[in-house]
């Protein structure tokens, strides 16, 4: 099958690898419809998360048709349309059964990796470093699926293959965010990124009753898109401080809560910033973390952060001001699969607008195109989206 | 008064002899060396979501051991084989070798109590190994997760056949 594999810092292309099979007996094999790039993917094309191999599957956004069923699967059957949420989930162990999908116990093949950095393992990720699992990504014609009964949700008729492929990972991630914001009716929300994440959180933030929204971004046509969903917007190329601004939009109050949602590659401003491009240049840190900072010097007191970012190391981390302004935090990789049959309802509705973030559909062949215009933001790129 | 720099029992001569033994105890953590059976132990502990019966009944098949018996850091497929395994007063006791091309041999006693709060049971792995320490707590600690996870799932998590653009035999994980 053909399939966009990593061979390199910066490098990739697309390959005749083996086919997908089924392998273990609650497997099934898809044949993918739609893969998408995400953010977090650039973390390692660009080597900043390190255990990619030469040669590694990438993708990890995906819906598509069951073409094989493995011998102990129940409730799929060859032919059914599904969306599957990005980390893998046994289904059976304590986290699982607690709607804490991506803390999975089980599902990681080489669980004693990520204990080195993060004390205990996480779920598995399709295509996304051995230190998440090595398990092959969703950029191929073909994609494995494992412990399919808990992770394989079938799309609805109304819903579209551009719209439904969100619902994987930037819908759940996002929503995921507004849900750990804690969002009484009439809250302030505001959320660090336009990008297919921060899209998302806000959409969910106005699902769940925020009174206002507040998009925060540098590229105009993302700002463009916050404001189609309803988001009040701030740009950061026009304004001088971002914690007044905020102050001022808020009554000097801040927002009752804040989403980052941009991660460990963010633009930095003034001497933090260009510190922060220093140190990760060098691998003394892998995070830029403007926005994470921003976000809890910026949150109201008693307020709450959510963190949906992905980060790996970083230092300067105002802590105090967490602890002396009674910020809650809360943050996790997407428990896709306790939002997702939510999810495909409200995009059904037309109340999630996964649709605006499909701006680039291509062919699998042109995998690496794709993700250079991601990376590059260039042509009004939010996802590049492959049809394998 | 003793030499600073010298003499039995001084600082310095104190300083020179924890930094020997700290680098010789290093060196044994992770170098196989002239290491004698049951030279290297560890001891690790795992909660898993089942009762103690069925997980004593599966510690002590021989075929589901072996299965759960793997090479750590590589996550390759099992290649031990169990020479010995017994139940007795509760406790499960095996001898197993590994097939890898520097074979290991390993001997472990595997208990079980009751976890709190309805979590299962904890399950503790005590393994010697007749090479570094380093080798002994990860088997034991790879063991312990394959375990926990074919007794919740019914199966463990591989990458075999898993496709990527490298060359390898058919069946090795990726």
């Amino acid at each position: 099958m053909r399939a966009l594999t990593w061979q390199g810092v910066n490098q990739l292309s697309v390959e005749t690898v083996p086919d997908a099979r089924i392998v273990n007996p609650h497997d099934v094999v898809l044949r993918v419809r739609r893969s998408a790039v995400c953010g977090s993917d650039l973390h390692f094309v660009g080597g900043y998360i390190p255990t990619m191999r030469e040669g590694d599957v990438i993708g990890h956004e995906f819906v598509g048709d069951v073409v094989e069923v493995g011998p102990e699967v129940t409730g799929l059957r060859v032919g059914d349309r599904v969306v599957v949420p990005s980390f893998i989930g046994c289904g059976a162990c304590w986290h699982c059964a607690h709607d804490e999908w991506s803390l999975c116990d089980n599902s990681h093949p080489k669980p004693e990796l990520p204990e080195v950095a993060l004390g205990y393992p996480t779920g598995g990720i399709y295509g996304y470093t051995h230190a998440f699992g090595g398990y092959a990504g969703s950029s191929a014609e073909l994609v494995r699926v494992p412990y399919a009964a808990s992770n394989c949700f079938v799309v609805p008729e109304g819903v579209t293959d551009d719209q439904a492929v969100f619902v994987s990972d930037a819908a759940p991630t996002g929503w995921m965010g507004a849900d750990f914001a804690g969002i009484r009716p009439g809250d302030t929300v505001a959320v660090w990124g336009c990008g297919g994440v921060g899209l998302m959180a806000q959409n969910a933030a106005r699902i769940m009753g925020a009174g206002r929204v507040i998009g925060i971004d540098l590229l105009p046509e993302r700002l463009a898109l916050a404001r189609e969903i309803g988001s009040e917007t701030v740009d950061l190329r026009s304004v001088d401080s971002l914690q007044e601004t905020l102050r001022d939009l808020t009554g000097g109050r801040g927002p009752d809560a804040c989403i980052e949602a941009v991660g460990m590659e963010a633009q930095g401003r003034g001497l933090q910033g260009a510190y922060d491009k220093v140190k990760q240049a060098v691998r003394l840190e892998t995070d830029r973390a403007t926005p994470l900072r921003e976000a809890v010097m910026a949150c109201r007191k008693g307020g709450t952060v959510a963190v949906i970012g992905v980060w790996g190391l970083l230092d300067k981390f105002p802590m105090g001001a967490v602890m002396n302004k009674g910020l809650t935090l809360r943050s996790a990789q997407q428990h896709g699969q306790a939002y997702v049959p939510t999810l495909l309802e409200h995009v059904a509705s037309g109340a999630l607008r996964t649709d605006l973030l499909a701006t680039h559909v291509m062919p699998l062949e042109q995998g690496p195109e794709g993700y250079a215009m991601f990376k590059d933001k260039t042509d009004g790129c939010v996802r590049a989206v492959f049809a394998p | 008064m003793a030499s600073p720099l010298g003499g039995d029992g001084s600082p310095a001569r104190r300083a020179v002899d924890a930094a020997l033994r700290t680098g010789q105890a290093l060196v044994d953590k992770v170098l196989p060396g002239e290491h004698a059976a049951g030279d290297a132990d560890a001891r690790r502990v795992l909660t898993v979501g089942r009762d103690a019966d069925e997980l004593r009944a599966m510690w002590g098949d021989p075929v589901r051991l072996a299965h759960v018996l793997a090479e750590p850091y590589t996550g390759d497929p099992s290649t031990w084989t169990v020479d010995e395994v017994a139940v007795v007063d509760g406790v499960v006791r095996f001898r197993a070798r590994s097939g890898q091309e520097h074979p290991l041999e390993a001997s472990g006693e595997v208990t079980f109590r009751p976890a709190p709060q309805e979590l299962g049971t904890e399950v503790t792995l005590a393994l010697q190994l007749d090479g570094p320490d380093l080798a002994a707590g990860a088997t034991a600690h790879k063991a312990l997760r394959r375990a926990k996870a074919l007794a919740e799932t019914g199966e463990v998590p591989t990458l075999a056949h898993n496709p990527s653009a490298r060359q390898r035999p058919e069946g090795g994980e990726g």
